[in-house]
């Protein structure tokens, strides 16, 4: 079996490289990855998140496992307008029904990329479909035992950040 | 050919986003009658309305993944029924796997867009339909 970490580590590339995708085609705009971080718990807040759950298998030489786990990826408010602003050429100065699901859309592209490349890799993933959550400062838990990977982004419209929440099932 | 931008378009999309892009993308090419709708079982009823009305829409843009009735489904209602069999279809997917587009294509899909996409991947898709 391969070394956790290493498989980890491999296992968000994908994430990084959809979401700077989804950014750089329907955001016209460039995303910049910070250093991942192992957290035990994201320490993270945020105004606004999406997330979308995992259920996945890995098989290839080296692994044959199961695993279970979460994409969780989270705006500043001011970063959330201004994505929505620039996606659809107006500007947004506060949430509404136009606007809402861009988070969601956002997660749910990332996602569906990132599957594609790790397809063969030996990676079969189902996922959840996305919900957002909404609340000044949030903070996103995973249940205890769940290893959390934190990448910051940057950006000349604002910062973000995108979590990937994962465990192997027993 | 060159394509007839008075003709009636539908998008489909549950999310309101994707379909405040699709519309203004189609808008910026040129298209004047631009409807959309947030589910597929509606979206069916709102394309038999407007062919029994005279005021048949002409193009589908939808989504694939969608509550209630996802894209493949309407894809499917709308090429078992005679009168729509050839009505043009842009299916709209964040998922570009090789099953799915196999899956799409069997049930008569017209072209296929993978998302992300940007505003001239979008046209050429649409060109690649018409002309």
């Amino acid at each position: 079996m391969s070394d956790f970490n290493t498989r980890y580590l491999s296992f968000c590339k994908p994430f990084i490289d959809a979401i700077r995708e989804v950014y750089s085609t329907m955001v016209t705009k460039e995303l910049k990855a910070g250093s991942p971080v192992f957290k035990e718990q994201s320490g993270n807040y945020a105004d606004y998140s999406a997330l979308m759950g995992i259920n996945g298998t890995l098989k290839n030489e080296e692994d044959d496992l199961q695993f279970k786990g979460s994409l969780v990826i989270s705006w500043p408010l001011q970063t959330y307008l201004n994505t929505a602003s620039t996606m659809l050429g107006e500007e947004y100065k506060e949430i509404n029904d136009e606007i809402e699901d861009v988070g969601m859309e956002i997660c749910n592209i990332t996602m569906g990329n990132a599957k594609k490349i790790l397809n063969p890799l030996g990676y079969k993933i189902e996922m959840s479909i996305p919900n957002l959550i909404s609340g000044d400062h949030h903070r996103v838990k995973s249940e205890d035992g769940v290893k959390t990977i934190v990448i910051p982004f940057t950006s000349d419209i604002g910062d973000l950040f995108i979590e990937l929440n994962y465990k192997d099932s027993e | 050919m060159a394509i007839d931008f008075s003709m009636r378009v539908l998008v489909v999309d549950d999310m309101a986003v994707m379909r405040k892009m699709v519309k203004k993308i189609l808008k910026d090419l040129g298209f004047a009658k631009v409807d959309d709708s947030a589910n597929g079982k509606i979206a069916f009823e709102m394309i038999k309305d407007a062919h029994a009305t005279g005021s048949p829409f002409q193009f589908i843009v939808s989504d694939w993944n969608m509550p209630e009735m996802s894209g493949i489904e309407l894809l499917q209602k709308i090429r078992a029924d005679e009168t729509f069999k050839k009505l043009p279809f842009l299916m709209v997917t964040a998922e570009g796997e090789k099953d799915n587009l196999i899956i799409a294509i069997k049930a008569g899909v017209t072209n296929f867009i993978i998302k992300p996409f940007t505003p001239d991947v979008f046209r050429e898709k649409v060109e690649k339909i018409f002309t």
